[in-house]
């Protein structure tokens, strides 16, 4: 072969190398997109009042990814201000969808929710690839599908970046992870002037105080093999009211525990805004094993159906701190769990403080939920007005 | 759920303190799971409990905030002192210590305080007890959960010994470990399968 001959061959195969690569990025490119773009349409239920942002609390969220949707149900009448925080972490599904479901069902008749359904909508805007994480998951409705962003743990680094070498947590300067910046799990109290999620919390801080919300609810999900599972975090205000939701529903209807926050670990919920304000908080949190490393295929049936041979395989050899048998932990479940503990919470908190009363009608019990499914509870947007349907 | 809006009606009209309505309520409940459950067989030689008790936990497990719900609901005098000393025990009264097992920190990080010293805290405040005539409960209320690993192991293996009376959910004696303490140490000793249970245990075991 002649030099110049070898030296068009070298081209040609950069050249097709250069066009496959650019073809992935394409693909890729558009698939992310697509992602970051979906709108998951929320019908707004007979409880909703209105629907605000989170920037009316605190400007500069204006025009950012997590300027979220704040859904005001007001009764009208005197009572608590209760805030409950869906999509703290979305790669917990059931949290936003319980939150979804207070929404669209929800209907106080004293006193005053607040719901945020995507509190780290960034993080909602970004999945995990490497780690085979579904880009969607779907919930199954009398009308159709229902089709949800499949999210992270951790904003998405196209809104917040880069992070620091090293996360010093404002303002107690306890040194988190790097990446610990960009979950909003760890940016509380926040700050005006930080980073997106810092700014975030900020955010939701100044709606907290302004608002004068007396109760914070926190949805999570967590893996089996992590020991804060199936319980209830609290902060140490209302750590009463924990334990007797914990024994009445361990009692009646399923196993939930309790835990009193630690008070030197900063930048959770059940310390900060306890300790940052008049309100008190408590998280929940309720299994999930597609979150479990030990765990088989990462698709969407794992995701909606708990039910994993290698998660119930490191049951069986002591590994897990949380019960799986072939059942799995269903999505249904999951809700339910949270949906319940929030139900029980509003009966004990009226009993403590009967004169801040928070009463709701409208939400199905654990045992219905479980039966009949999440998607029974969400309203086809179609078949509403218009000004009754929101976007996350 | 009747029960619960005839209460309900009572605290609005102002009646009962709201604590004392929230307690009768989880008693309600506690009657109707009595009513299925089995009966907690107490057993023989119990020591002559009364209040006011003093509560604390050795590793700052929450199991003490579920026994002072309780003791408020069966009117049972109880303080709940994450870190009581020796000088916390004189500074009343007591009658009765209950120190309960099992240790928080479970993924959350430290809650700042070392488990050594933990112990080395409730081991004086069991000895002074015991000096002063102040029965002691060691209970581990919360079952399997709060026996899942070595710190755990440590606050219970620690405790139990030292107990005039025990008190231990079912679901962490698998391994037979409270039964034989108790029957090696001749400590009595009562079994719950969950924290409700103690709403009836309490009213029998403690004399006003
Ligand atoms: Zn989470």
């Amino acid at each position: 072969m002649k030099k110049s001959e070898q030296g068009k061959t070298l081209i040609a195969a950069k050249a097709a190398g250069l066009v496959a690569w650019a073809a992935v990025m394409v693909f890729a490119g558009v698939a992310f997109r697509q992602h970051r773009a979906w709108k998951e349409p929320v019908v707004l239920g007979p409880g909703v009042t209105a629907v605000r942002s989170l920037h009316e609390w605190f400007a500069p969220l204006k025009g950012t990814e997590n300027d979220c949707n704040v859904y005001v149900l007001d009764s009208g009448l005197p009572g608590s201000t209760i805030l409950v925080l869906g999509g703290t972490h979305p790669e917990e599904p059931a949290t936003n969808l319980a939150a979804e479901l207070l929404v669209e069902n929800a209907k106080p008749t004293s006193g005053k929710l607040l719901v945020a359904i995507h509190t780290n909508r960034s993080a909602s805007t970004v999945t995990r690839p490497g780690e085979a994480y579904p880009q969607f998951y779907s919930i199954k409705t009398a009308w159709g599908q229902k089709k949800y962003r499949m999210g992270d743990r951790s904003a998405n680094p196209l809104d917040s970046w880069p992070d620091p070498e090293t996360y010093v947590h404002y303002p107690s300067g306890q040194m988190l992870a790097y990446m610990d910046i960009r979950n909003i799990n760890r940016t509380w109290p926040g700050r005006p002037n930080g980073l997106l999620c810092e700014r975030t919390s900020y955010g939701f801080m100044q709606m907290i105080r302004k608002e004068k919300v007396d109760l914070v609810i926190d949805y999570h999900e967590a893996e089996l093999e992590y020991p804060v599972i199936g319980t209830i975090v609290a902060h140490q205000k209302a750590q009463e009211v924990a334990a007797m939701v914990s024994m009445d529903l361990s009692a009646s209807q399923f196993r939930i525990g309790m835990e009193v926050s630690p008070r030197t670990l900063h930048g959770l919920t059940h310390r900060e805004i306890g300790d940052f304000s008049d309100a008190t908080a408590l998280l929940f949190e309720s299994p999930e094993p597609f979150l479990d490393r030990v765990r088989g295929a990462t698709n969407e049936a794992l995701l909606l159906t708990g039910v994993d041979e290698f998660v119930q395989r490191a049951g069986k050899a002591g590994l897990l701190y949380w019960p799986i048998d072939e059942k799995g932990w269903p999505i249904e479940v999951r809700v339910g769990r949270h949906i319940a503990t929030t139900s029980k919470v509003f009966e004990v908190w009226n009993l403590l403080y009967p004169e801040k009363p928070i009463a709701v009608d409208g939400l199905p019990g654990y045992g219905d939920l479980a039966a009949k499914g999440v998607g029974a509870y969400f309203a086809d947007p179609a078949s509403v007005a218009k000004d009754r349907v929101a976007f996350e | 759920m009747r029960s619960i809006r005839i209460l309900d009606r009572a605290a609005r009209a102002g009646n009962p303190p709201a604590i004392a309505v929230a307690l009768a309520f989880i008693a309600a409940f506690a009657l109707c799971a009595a009513a299925g459950a089995q009966q907690n067989a107490l057993p023989k030689g119990l020591p002559e409990l009364k209040g006011p008790i003093l509560i604390t936990a050795c590793g700052q497990s929450p199991g003490g905030v579920y026994v002072k719900v309780v003791c408020r609901q069966v009117k049972l005098e109880a303080d709940l002192e994450e870190t009581a000393t020796v000088q916390t025990l004189g500074a009343r009264a007591y009658k009765t210590l209950i120190v309960i097992t099992g240790t928080s920190l479970k993924g959350m990080g430290s809650a700042g305080v070392e488990l050594s010293d933990e112990i080395k805290r409730c081991t004086e405040l069991v000895k002074k007890a015991k000096a002063s005539g102040v029965k002691v409960i060691v209970a581990q209320v919360e079952g399997a959960s709060r026996r899942v690993d070595e710190s755990d192991e440590q606050s219970i293996r620690s405790m139990t010994p030292l107990a005039d009376l025990l008190i231990t959910h079912n679901q962490a004696n698998k391994d037979g470990y409270f039964t034989k303490t108790a029957a090696e140490k001749k400590i009595p000793q009562i079994f719950i399968d969950q924290q409700l249970d103690l709403v009836k245990i309490f009213p029998q075991i403690f004399s006003k």
